[in-house]
C-alpha cells in the first residue's frame, strides 16, 4: 500500500556482539605512537620558551627521556629476549608459565620498542644525530662503528617485532620457518644493542657491565642448552629407545596362548553384512547401557570383553542406506478399529464472512 | 532465501486458513478469508485464553493467560503503556513455523499482536525475526500495507542464534544490547523493552490469539482434545519424503502426521527440537499430539518440531553433530555452560568415530548431569536433555559403538543444521592443526579448552565446528601462542564436500515467497500438484489438506485415503 515508504524504511539490526579485536590493536598500536608524540610534545613546549612551570617540567622530561630511553629500551628488550627464551621452555616451565611467558615477551617487545622510538626521537630532536643515523648505519659524524652498530640492532628489532606482530599470517602460508629465521636473529641484534648501549653513549658503569655480561652469558647458556639438550624433539623417537620385538619371547607367548582366536561377534558372519543391526548382539553383550548394580568389567562374557575389532573395510553397499530417491516405507500407523469418534477434526472453517457474523465475541 | 517447507493440514485449518489457495495472504485475501479485526477488550481476552488454557507455542507453554495478567498488573501499577513483543526469531534450525506464518500468512500473526495490544492499551508492538530473508521481507511488506498496524509497529532483525529467541536476550537485543540471555532473571512483563512491562510471545501464540478473538472460547474448542483444545503447528523433517509443517488438531496420532509426510523407516524420532527428546519409533507412532501426550510418552512438544531419523544413518553420528552444533551456540557466559556442553559433545563424537570407551559414556553422563541448571538461560539443560534421551534410545547403537568401534552406517546429516550463517560477525571460521609441524606443547589446550583438549600423547583434540563468536579472541591467541607454528585459523567452505546433499532425496521444495504473489505458483514438487480453487462442498473435504492427494502419492502411502475418513 505505501511501497515507497516501506523501501525508505530499514529495518534496525539488534543484537550483534561488539567486535573487540579492532578496539584491542588500536590500544596496542597507541603505546608506540605516544612514546613517539610525547617526547615531540615536551621538547616543543620546553623550546617554546617562556618561564612558567609548565616550560620547566617539560624540560626535565625532555631531559630525563633523552638520558634514560635508550636504557629502558636496552632494559626491555633483553628482558624480551629472557622472556622469549623461556617461554618456549619445555622442562620447567609449564603450559600455563609458558603462556605468561610469552604474554611477558610481546608486552616488554612493546614497551621496548616504544622506547627505542623514543630514544631515537629524542637523540634526533636533541640534534645528537641525525635522522638518517636512526635508519642507516654508519652514517654518524663521530662515533661512527657503534652508532652503527645501534642502527643495525634497532633495524633488525622493528623487523622482528613487525613480524612478530604478524606471527598469525606466517601460520596460513607454506613458509613458516622464514618467521623463525627472522625471528632467531634477535640473538644477533642483542648483542649489537649491547655494544651500542655501552660504548656509543656516555660512560657506563662498572656494574651495568658485569649486568650486561651476566645476560649475556646466561642468554648463551640457555641457548646452548635448548639446542643440545632439547632439541632432539619431542617426535622423533631414539631408535635404540624402541622396544625391539624378540622373537624367541613371542614365539614362546604365542605358544602359550596359542593360535588367534576370531572374536564371539566377528563369528557371526552375517550380522555385519547386514548393513545394520537388526540382527543384534550376540547373547551376552549388554543391550541397554548400564546393568542394574553399576557396570561390571568382564561381567557378561565368560573371557572378559573382546579387544579392540581390526578395522576392516566393508563391503560396498553393505553399511549404507538406499540412496537414490527417497523411499517411503509402508505406512505404518493404523489406528485401531473402531476408533475413529474419538477423532473429530471439527468443522472446517467458514468460508463465506456472512457465516460468522451472527456469533463469537465481536 | 532459505527453502521454507510446504504447509499441510489434518482436519480444521485455522492458523493456515488460505494458504491452500492463496501463496501468500496479502491484507485484502487475508480479510477475505478472516473477516475483520474483532475488538476484545483486555479482561475479555484473559477469559477466553484462561478458558481454552491457551499456552505459548514458544516451547515453554507458558499460559498465555497468567501473562497477559502479569502485564496488566504491571500497567497498573507504573501506570505506563506496555509493549507487545513477537518472537518469530526462531533459533530452532529444525523449526520453520514461524518463517512459514510470517512469509506466507503474516497478517494472521499481526492480527494477534494488534489484539493484544489494543487489549492492554498498548502503544508500541515489535515484531523480531531472526537473520534476513523472505520472512522479514514478507513481514515488513503487510507491516506497511497495514496503516493501523504500521503507526505503531517496527520490525527488527536479530542475529540467527539458538539462543537469540530466548525472551530474555531478545528483549537485550530490543534494548540495544547483545543478544545474550541476562544473568538476573527479570520477568519481561515486569520490565520488557525500556523497562516498560512487555508482552512477550511467540509468533504462532499470536495467529492462535487472533483465531481464539475471531472464534471465541466455544468456537476455539471445537477442535482438539477437550484438554488442550485447538491446533497446533507441527515442522516435520528429518527422514521424511515430504518435510512440511503441519497444522493439526491436538489428540491426533504422531504416526498419522509421519505417515502423511513418509517418513522412512525410522530409528528414532526427535520431538520437541534440539531442546527435545528422542522417542523410539514404536512410541513415535502411537504418541498423541498435545503436550500431556508426549510428556507422557517421555518426550515434549516444546515448539512442535518432530524431527525423523532413518535407520540407515548413524544415530550417535547425527547426535553428535547437532550435541557441537548446540555446544557452540551457547553464548559463553557461562563457565558450567560453555566448559560442560563441548566436553559432552567431545566426548560423543569419540564415541560415534569409535574411539570413545565407558569412560567417554561416563564422562557424558557426568558432563550432562552436571550442567543441569547451571547456567543464565535453558540451554545447558535442554541440550543435555537432548543428549541423554539420545543415549537411551540408541543404547544399543552405543554398545554396538563401544565394542565393534562403528556401526557400519554413515551419517547422513539428517538432522539439519543451519549452513549459512545470514549475520555477518559469524564467519566460517576453524581452527586446523598442521600435523607435521605440531609438537604437543600443548598451550592451546590451555587458551582454548572449549574447542581443543589434548590427547593421552598430549596432542590435541580438536572439536569440529567452526569457531563462534564468543571463542574467536581465543581461538585467535592460540594460533599466535603456538610455538611450532601448527595451529591455524582458516575460512572454509560452509558447506564441506562429504556433506552434500543426496539428489532429490532430503531437499526441501521452495515454498512460494512473497516475491511469487501470483496464485498460480505452487511449490514445485513432483508428488504434489495444486489444489483447485474452488473448495469442493460436501463432507469429504473435511481433512483435505493443502496438498492433494495424487493416486501415486496414495498408494505410495499405504493406500489409504486420508479425506475418507467420514
Amino acid at each position: 500500500m505505501h511501497p515507497r515508504r516501506h523501501r525508505s524504511k530499514r529495518v534496525a539490526r539488534l543484537g550483534q556482539a561488539r567486535p573487540a579485536s579492532r578496539k584491542r590493536a588500536a590500544l596496542i598500536l597507541a603505546v608506540p605512537v605516544l612514546s613517539l608524540l610525547l617526547p615531540a610534545l615536551a621538547v616543543e613546549i620546553a623550546s617554546a620558551g617562556g618561564s612558567g612551570q609548565l616550560t620547566r617540567t617539560a624540560g626535565d622530561i625532555a631531559r630525563f627521556l633523552l638520558f634514560y630511553s635508550g636504557v629502558f629500551a636496552l632494559i626491555a628488550l633483553s628482558a624480551a629476549v629472557a622472556a622469549g627464551l623461556l617461554a618456549t621452555d619445555r622442562v620447567v616451565m609449564s603450559p600455563d608459565r609458558r603462556i605468561f611467558a610469552q604474554a611477558l615477551h610481546r608486552t616488554l617487545s612493546l614497551i621496548g620498542i616504544s622506547a627505542l622510538a623514543n630514544h631515537i626521537m629524542l637523540e634526533v630532536l636533541a640534534s645528537r644525530a641525525r635522522l638518517i643515523d636512526g635508519f642507516v648505519p654508519f652514517m654518524a659524524a663521530r662515533n661512527t662503528f657503534y652508532m652503527g652498530l645501534g642502527t643495525i640492532a634497532s633495524d633488525m628489532f622493528i623487523v622482528i617485532i613487525v613480524t612478530g606482530a604478524l606471527r598469525k599470517r606466517f601460520t596460513k602460508g607454506r613458509r613458516p620457518w622464514v618467521w623463525r629465521a627472522v625471528h632467531v636473529t634477535t640473538y644477533l641484534a642483542w648483542p649489537l644493542a649491547i655494544l651500542h648501549g655501552l660504548l656509543a653513549g656516555r660512560h657506563a658503569k662498572p656494574y651495568v657491565d658485569w649486568s650486561y655480561g651476566a645476560c649475556l652469558a646466561l642468554v648463551a647458556l640457555a641457548l646452548t642448552f635448548r639446542y643440545i639438550v632439547l632439541n632432539r624433539g619431542r617426535n622423533a623417537a631414539d631408535p635404540s629407545q624402541l622396544a625391539r620385538p624378540n622373537a624367541a619371547t613371542a614365539d614362546r607367548l604365542l605358544r602359550q596362548i596359542g593360535p588367534p582366536q576370531p572374536a564371539l561377534y566377528q563369528q557371526q558372519a552375517g550380522y555385519r553384512q547386514a548393513g545394520y543391526p537388526q540382527a543384534g548382539l550376540p547373547e551376552g553383550y549388554p543391550r541397554a547401557g548400564y546393568p542394574p548394580g553399576g557396570y561390571l568389567p568382564g561381567a557378561y562374557l565368560p573371557g572378559g570383553y573382546p579387544a579392540t575389532p581390526p578395522l576392516r573395510a566393508l563391503p560396498p553397499g553393505s553399511g549404507q542406506a538406499p540412496s537414490g530417491p527417497a523411499t517411503s516405507s509402508p505406512a505404518r500407523y493404523l489406528p485401531p478399529e473402531g476408533d475413529e469418534d474419538d477423532l473429530d477434526y471439527g468443522p472446517p472453517w467458514p468460508r463465506d464472512t456472512a457465516a460468522y457474523s451472527d456469533g463469537g465475541p465481536w | 532465501m532459505a527453502a521454507i517447507p510446504p504447509v499441510i493440514r489434518i482436519g480444521q485449518a485455522r492458523v493456515t486458513s488460505g494458504l491452500d489457495r492463496h501463496s501468500r495472504l496479502d491484507l485484502a485475501a487475508h480479510r477475505a478469508e478472516f473477516g475483520d479485526l474483532p475488538v476484545v477488550s483486555g479482561p475479555d481476552l484473559i477469559r477466553f485464553a484462561a478458558e481454552v488454557d491457551l499456552r505459548g507455542r514458544g516451547g515453554a507453554a507458558f499460559p498465555v493467560a497468567r501473562k497477559l495478567r502479569a502485564v496488566v498488573a504491571a500497567t497498573r501499577l507504573g501506570k505506563r503503556h506496555p509493549v507487545v513483543v513477537v518472537n518469530a526469531a526462531e533459533g530452532e534450525p529444525g523449526s520453520a513455523k514461524d518463517k512459514v506464518l510470517l512469509t506466507r500468512s503474516p497478517h494472521i500473526v499481526l492480527d494477534g499482536a494488534l489484539i493484544a495490544a489494543r487489549a492492554l492499551n498498548a502503544r508500541q508492538i515489535v515484531i523480531a525475526v531472526a537473520g534476513d530473508g523472505a520472512h522479514l521481507q514478507s513481514v515488513s511488506d503487510a507491516v506497511a500495507s497495514d496503516s493501523t498496524i504500521s503507526r505503531m509497529t517496527r520490525v527488527v532483525s536479530v542475529p540467527d542464534r539458538f539462543v537469540s529467541g530466548e525472551s530474555g536476550a531478545l528483549v537485550n537485543a530490543l534494548n540495544g544490547k547483545p543478544a545474550l540471555p541476562p544473568g538476573t532473571k527479570i520477568l519481561s512483563s515486569d520490565s520488557g523493552v525500556k523497562g516498560l512491562p512487555t508482552l512477550l510471545s511467540n509468533a504462532e501464540t499470536y495467529a492462535q490469539l487472533a483465531i481464539l478473538a475471531m472464534l471465541g472460547p466455544a468456537g476455539y474448542a471445537s477442535a482438539g482434545l477437550e484438554r488442550e483444545p485447538g491446533t497446533v503447528l507441527l515442522t516435520i523433517g528429518g527422514s521424511v519424503a515430504r518435510p512440511a509443517v503441519a497444522e493439526v488438531p491436538t489428540g491426533i496420532p504422531l504416526g498419522h502426521v509421519l505417515d502423511i509426510c513418509g517418513a522412512q523407516m525410522p530409528s528414532g524420532v526427535l520431538v520437541g527440537g534440539y531442546h527435545g527428546m528422542w522417542l523410539g519409533a514404536d512410541a513415535a507412532y502411537r504418541v498423541p499430539v498435545s503436550r500431556a501426550g508426549l510428556a507422557a510418552a517421555g518426550g515434549t512438544l516444546g515448539a512442535g518440531v518432530v524431527l525423523v531419523l532413518e535407520a540407515g544413518s548413524c544415530p550417535l553420528g547425527e547426535v553428535s553433530r547437532v550435541a557441537s552444533y548446540l555446544a557452540m551456540q551457547s553464548s559463553g557466559q557461562c563457565g558450567p555452560c560453555k566448559l560442560g556442553l563441548p566436553s559432552v559433545a567431545r566426548s560423543l563424537a569419540a564415541i560415534a568415530s569409535g574411539a570413545g570407551g565407558i569412560d567417554e559414556l561416563e564422562a557424558i553422563r557426568r558432563a550432562a548431569f552436571g550442567v543441569r541448571g547451571r547456567g543464565a538461560c535453558a540451554h545447558p539443560d535442554g541440550t543435555a536433555n537432548f543428549v541423554v534421551s539420545a543415549l537411551d534410545a540408541f543404547s544399543d547403537d552405543v554398545s554396538e559403538h563401544m565394542f565393534r568401534g562403528r556401526c557400519g552406517r554413515e551419517v547422513h546429516d539428517v538432522l539439519p543444521l543451519p549452513r549459512d550463517r545470514s549475520s555477518r560477525e559469524e564467519s566460517q571460521t576453524r581452527l586446523k592443526v598442521d600435523w607435521t609441524r605440531c609438537s604437543g606443547h600443548g598451550l592451546c589446550a590451555r587458551l582454548v579448552p572449549e574447542l581443543i583438549q589434548l590427547d593421552e600423547h598430549g596432542y590435541p583434540d580438536l572439536l569440529d565446528v567452526s569457531v563462534p563468536f564468543w571463542l574467536t579472541r581465543d581461538a585467535t591467541q592460540a594460533v599466535e601462542m603456538c610455538p611450532a607454528l601448527a595451529l591455524s585459523i582458516a575460512k572454509e567452505p560452509v558447506s564441506r564436500p562429504d556433506l552434500a546433499q543426496p539428489d532429490g532425496a532430503r531437499s526441501i521444495p521452495a515454498g512460494p515467497g512473497p516475491a511469487s504473489l501470483g496464485p498460480a505458483r505452487r511449490p514445485a514438487h513432483p508428488q504434489l500438484v495444486a489444489h483447485p480453487a474452488q473448495q469442493p462442498k460436501g463432507k469429504r473435504d473435511r481433512t483435505t489438506s493443502d496438498l492433494e492427494t495424487t493416486p501415486e502419492w496414495i498408494a505410495a502411502i499405504g493406500g489409504r485415503e486420508l479425506t475418507d475418513r467420514s
